[in-house]
């Protein structure tokens, strides 16, 4: 048991290795291609621990997210790039605790309306303050970030992100977030302070989504409200990890990676309907595929089996 | 060690308990019959946390309050309990269910030991441990629910209506379970229609009837009175 376990770990950190040394191989525009498919990865798994988990479904991807790219596009002049990095997740964490405290109280479709009006409330709130207070409406990104920097910066992400899923899967915090998902009353009387572990795990995760729009604005020269806070952006993380499965450690992440490929496809070819694309990408999945992609890899096992 | 006085309790305006007062000494069994719709489940939740009483009710374990503390701090008090209609997260197994009961930090200690004498007191979940709780019997799950429940080291158990939807002959088992807990120094406080199992294995009895505590004696005083006899045990 010891050993298989040490087994994979070497083998996980081989994988590693074998991707932060990608970008020296392939094109910048597979490198671009990556770094999507990470970016999303660890979105959809952060995404996946919280509300796939809890099944307090979440629309506000899209304000974290927007949350690191505007702390970038504010900051980047001022500080340098690493103290960014380390400041974005930080709001990112506290907006959501403070969030999480007010809403989390909140259940059902009550809870999924209030994330998405929360998007749009930061979005519109960034929109008020730059046309009234600092008369911009759009900034620039002058950051000298490299498409390998910031592949390895989310490789790093997604590599902790993932090992921060297994290993927090084992623990007591763990079982408490799958059993507030099944039944939250029954959670509390068996001794879990559901409100704590639902915040601490909702700014957690949102912390993450926050530090990968930061990394990913880097890529950006130019950003507006619109394009930070895309609220594309959530519905795209949700359809990856239904498509995934959510229930899985690389649920998310199975589904993140034939999504952003399709997406890329779809945008380059029918750049004019591609709303009308991932609307249909969604109707598909969640009517064909309700256990996702590893629910299906079960399925097949099971009949190879029999 | 529990000890109970004035609590009410209200559903906007439907009061569902008023003025209830009742005690459990450490060691005993305690039951309280009621009909559907008397206040039994009401009762338990407000003990456990889960629903609110109105002020100025006294809810009390060893003399310290737990009167308005969150479920998950009375759980750490040592009251657990096994809710009516069993509630277990049917997608887990029967040992990740048993280890949630030891979520608690009072469980956390000797939880191992704790998870094998549970599977050594319901056998039948030593052998199926691994199996997904809800392809289980009734009685099997019922099961689950009082082990996970006393993994977390209760020292006062409360069950809600735990034969419910059971064979005769499994709703037996269940209740010589119970005793064989009873034996053992396990406080109890049961709350059951099935008056005649109960009553054999209570130490003193309370009636609720439309949320008051009607009547309170042994099981030999409510066996022997005439109107309780014509109500709850069909005689």
């Amino acid at each position: 048991m010891v050993e298989n376990t040490w087994f994979r770990c070497s083998i996980a950190a081989a994988a590693v290795a074998f991707l932060a040394a990608v970008p020296l191989m392939v094109s910048a525009y597979t490198v671009s291609l990556l770094v999507s498919m990470l970016a999303y990865i660890s979105l959809a798994t952060a995404w996946a621990f919280f509300s796939g988990r809890t099944r307090y479904i979440s629309l506000a991807t899209a304000a974290f997210v927007g949350i690191g790219t505007y702390t970038v596009a504010l900051l980047s002049d001022h500080l340098p790039l690493p103290m960014v990095l380390v400041i974005a997740p930080v709001v990112g964490f506290v907006v959501a605790l403070g969030v999480g405290l007010a809403t989390l109280r909140l259940s059902g479709v009550y809870f999924v309306i209030f994330t998405f009006g929360l998007a749009e409330l930061i979005k519109q709130v960034v929109i008020w303050f730059e046309i009234n207070q600092t008369k911009t409406l759009a900034r620039y990104i002058f950051v000298n970030a490299s498409g390998a920097l910031i592949y390895e910066l989310l490789l790093a992400t997604a590599v902790v992100v993932l090992a921060g899923v297994w290993w927090l899967s084992r623990t007591p915090l763990g079982y408490a977030l799958r059993v507030i998902g099944e039944d939250e009353m029954v959670a509390r009387h068996a001794g879990i302070d559901t409100t704590r572990v639902k915040v601490l795990i909702f700014a957690a995760t949102s912390a993450v989504m926050s530090l990968v729009g930061a990394i990913l604005s880097l890529r950006y020269t130019y950003v507006d409200p619109n394009i930070g806070f895309n609220s594309l952006v959530s519905f795209q993380v949700l359809i990856m990890a239904l498509l995934g499965g959510i229930g899985r450690l690389w649920g998310p992440a199975m589904g993140a990676i034939p999504l952003v490929l399709l997406f890329e496809l779809l945008s380059g070819t029918f750049p004019h309907y591609f709303s009308i694309a991932v609307g249909l990408c969604f109707v598909v999945i969640v009517y064909y595929l309700p256990g996702g992609v590893m629910g299906l890899m079960d399925r097949w096992r099971a009949r190879l089996r029999a | 060690m529990l000890e109970v006085e004035n609590l009410s309790v209200a559903y906007g305006k439907h009061e569902a308990l008023r003025d209830v007062a009742l005690r459990v000494e450490t060691g005993r069994t305690v039951v309280i019959l009621g009909a559907n719709g008397a206040g039994k489940t009401t009762l338990l939740n407000a003990i456990a946390g889960l629903v609110p009483a109105r002020p100025g009710a006294r809810i009390a374990i060893d003399g310290a309050s737990i009167q308005q503390a969150p479920a998950h701090r009375i759980v750490e008090r040592g009251v657990a309990l096994v809710p009516e209609g069993r509630r277990l997260f049917g997608e887990m197994s029967v040992l990740d269910n048993l280890r949630l009961g030891a979520y608690a930090q009072r469980a956390r200690e000797g939880e191992g030991p704790r998870l094998e004498r549970m599977l050594a007191l319901f056998q039948r979940l030593g052998e199926r441990r691994h199996q997904l709780t809800r392809t289980m019997s009734g009685g099997e799950q019922q099961m689950v629910a009082i082990a996970r429940a006393l993994m977390s080291s209760p020292r006062l158990l409360l069950l809600d209506e735990p034969s419910l939807g059971l064979s005769p002959r499994l709703g037996k088992e269940l209740f010589a379970t119970l005793r064989q807990l009873a034996s053992d120094g396990q406080s109890i406080l049961l709350v059951e229609q099935a008056a005649h199992l109960s009553l054999r294995l209570a130490d003193w009895v309370y009636v609720l009837e439309n949320g008051r505590i009607v009547r309170s004696g042994t099981p030999d005083d409510i066996r022997n009175d005439n109107s309780l006899r014509r109500s709850y045990l069909g005689l």
